[in-house]
């Protein structure tokens, strides 16, 4: 589980992040959304050790882990798949980083391969898959590193409507099958509250939680379910969170 | 069938217009032997080269082994110093005017001051050799590891992945092409290099035989001398080829059709 207590960042003199609390559950699914540099982006890097905080407190699991690395599974916007290695060594780059056993990280990526849409493509190289392949591949290797929380920042931000709309789907899934603590950064007020259990809205910048929206479905869910008059009712009111504070004019 | 008409649509046109060029030669050449000793028809220089053939084993092996020695001394000391300053700025600020000025000082001044100090041996061709390859190894290599994608190294960092994982997952990978790339432009002077660090001072190389040759006046035996430079230029280009192809598969270019 995650919790998160007081958290404040500044890059020098810019205050990015004000004062975030929240905690998720294990086996949770929770949804950031907010505008463009609200401090979404680093609120995760923060969850994920690679940057340090102003000040304020990050458990995972019941342990301290601000400035720690390696207790999260990070996945960036870009899929960052390493050019010189071939789709199946690519799937176990975050297990061999960890200092997991390789044939081990192998043989569970192998047994993925299909689950993932990418049989057959074991072999090939990053720049022979397209984008919607790329990016299901950049998420196995995040699974294979054999985290329980996974830190997801916009991962299907690069793709087209259609392969983002199967994704998430897929993902939701996924996730169903494998119980995995999350937090999704997005834009997308779709996507957040159709995979996510709770969704929490950013300000902008400096980010304050302004809203927490339940979406409370069972999973796995239908992408019907955007059409449904409930969802819609909570899609307003995260949307209403988010126009509180207006575009800034000026 | 269709690779082999591949590779004669690759090499037909270059092969066409060599023998082209060395008719053209002998044409030429042909005529004038006897008022122009100094440009030797193409014939006489393969006579010269069958005639002498016995002597250049061993001359060769003398060029061979300076010229590799050299490289590997080049390369080797154009890593490791593109290692400490792609990593450590104070160093690039202070070894970056020295890198270039080892650069423009010209060879054949350095030669005989090379074979003053270290001797008439294989030391002074050697070190002439690794001055030729280090340089474009070192900028190459710099370059290759400070453009490594930022993201990359945070992504390995983030799953735990510390200096050694770094290393070997991908600041080597990332700096393999353009060390290659590198090594590539500068063979093509190395063997030059040794050659002329033979010519100043030495008791065997290749350098040494066209040097003899000059003085005797057999401008056909240089040609040769010269020819056996260039032949094992390529070899050795193509040797490193080979090797950045083996090592770095995801840059062949065939398997992006497949």
């Amino acid at each position: 589980m995650i919790l998160v207590e007081g958290l404040q960042h500044s890059f020098e003199s810019l205050d990015v992040i004000a004062d975030v609390s929240f905690s998720v559950d294990r086996g949770r699914f929770c949804a950031v959304v907010g505008p463009s540099g609200c401090g979404k982006s680093t609120l995760l890097r923060i969850l994920a050790g690679l940057l340090a905080p102003s000040d304020g407190r990050v458990d995972i699991d019941g342990h301290r882990a601000v400035g720690r690395i390696g207790h999260t599974a990070y996945m960036a916007q870009r899929d960052l798949l390493l050019p010189w290695r071939r789709a199946l060594a690519n799937a176990t780059v975050g297990a061999e980083a960890r200092g997991l056993d390789r044939r081990a990280a192998r043989t569970q990526s192998l047994g993925l391969f299909e689950r993932f849409g990418l049989a057959g493509f074991e072999r090939s190289w990053p720049h022979q898959m397209s984008g919607g392949m790329r990016q299901r591949l950049a998420l196995l290797r995040t699974f294979v590193a054999g985290l329980d929380v996974l830190l997801l920042d916009e991962p299907f931000g690069a793709l087209d409507a259609i392969t983002r709309r199967d994704l998430q789907t897929w993902l939701d899934q996924f996730l169903t099958e494998n119980q995995h603590t999350v937090v999704l950064v997005t834009h997308d007020v779709d996507e957040a509250l159709l995979l996510a259990d709770e969704v929490l809205v950013l300000s902008p910048r400096p980010g304050t939680i302004s809203a927490r929206v339940q979406s409370p479905y069972p999973h796995p869910r239908p992408s019907r379910l955007v059409t449904d008059a409930d969802f819609i009712s909570r899609k307003a009111a995260v949307l209403e969170a988010l126009g509180q504070a207006g575009p800034r004019t000026g | 069938m269709n690779t082999v008409r591949a590779a004669m649509r690759e090499t037909a046109p270059p092969a066409l217009f060599v023998v082209v060029l060395l008719a053209l030669w002998e044409l030429w050449a042909g005529q004038s032997t006897s008022r122009n000793p100094v440009l030797p028809a193409p014939s006489r220089i393969w006579h010269a080269l069958v005639d002498t053939a016995p002597l250049l084993p061993s001359h060769v092996r003398t060029t061979l082994t300076e010229t590799a020695v050299g490289v590997l001394l080049g390369v080797s000391t154009g890593v490791i110093v593109a290692v400490v300053v792609s990593g450590w700025p104070l160093a690039r600020r202070v070894l970056h005017p020295l890198l270039v000025a080892s650069q423009t000082v010209p060879i054949q001044v350095l030669a005989p001051l090379l074979v003053l100090w270290a001797g008439f041996g294989l030391a002074p061709k050697i070190i002439v050799v690794a001055l030729v390859v280090f340089f474009p190894v070192t900028v190459s290599t710099t370059a290759g590891l400070q453009n490594v994608d930022l993201e990359y190294i945070e992504l390995i960092r983030s799953f735990g992945g510390g200096r050694a994982v770094l290393l070997r997952m991908v600041m080597i990978p990332a700096a393999l092409p353009p060390l290659f790339a590198g090594l590539r432009i500068s063979l093509t002077y190395a063997v030059a290099g040794a050659v002329i660090g033979e010519s100043i001072g030495a008791t065997s190389g290749l350098g040494l035989y066209i040097a003899r040759s000059q003085r005797a006046f057999r401008y056909d035996q240089v040609f040769v001398g010269v020819a056996v430079v260039t032949v094992l230029s390529m070899v050795l280009f193509s040797l490193v080829s080979v090797l950045a192809w083996v090592l770095c598969p995801w840059q062949r270019q065939t398997d992006r059709s497949t």
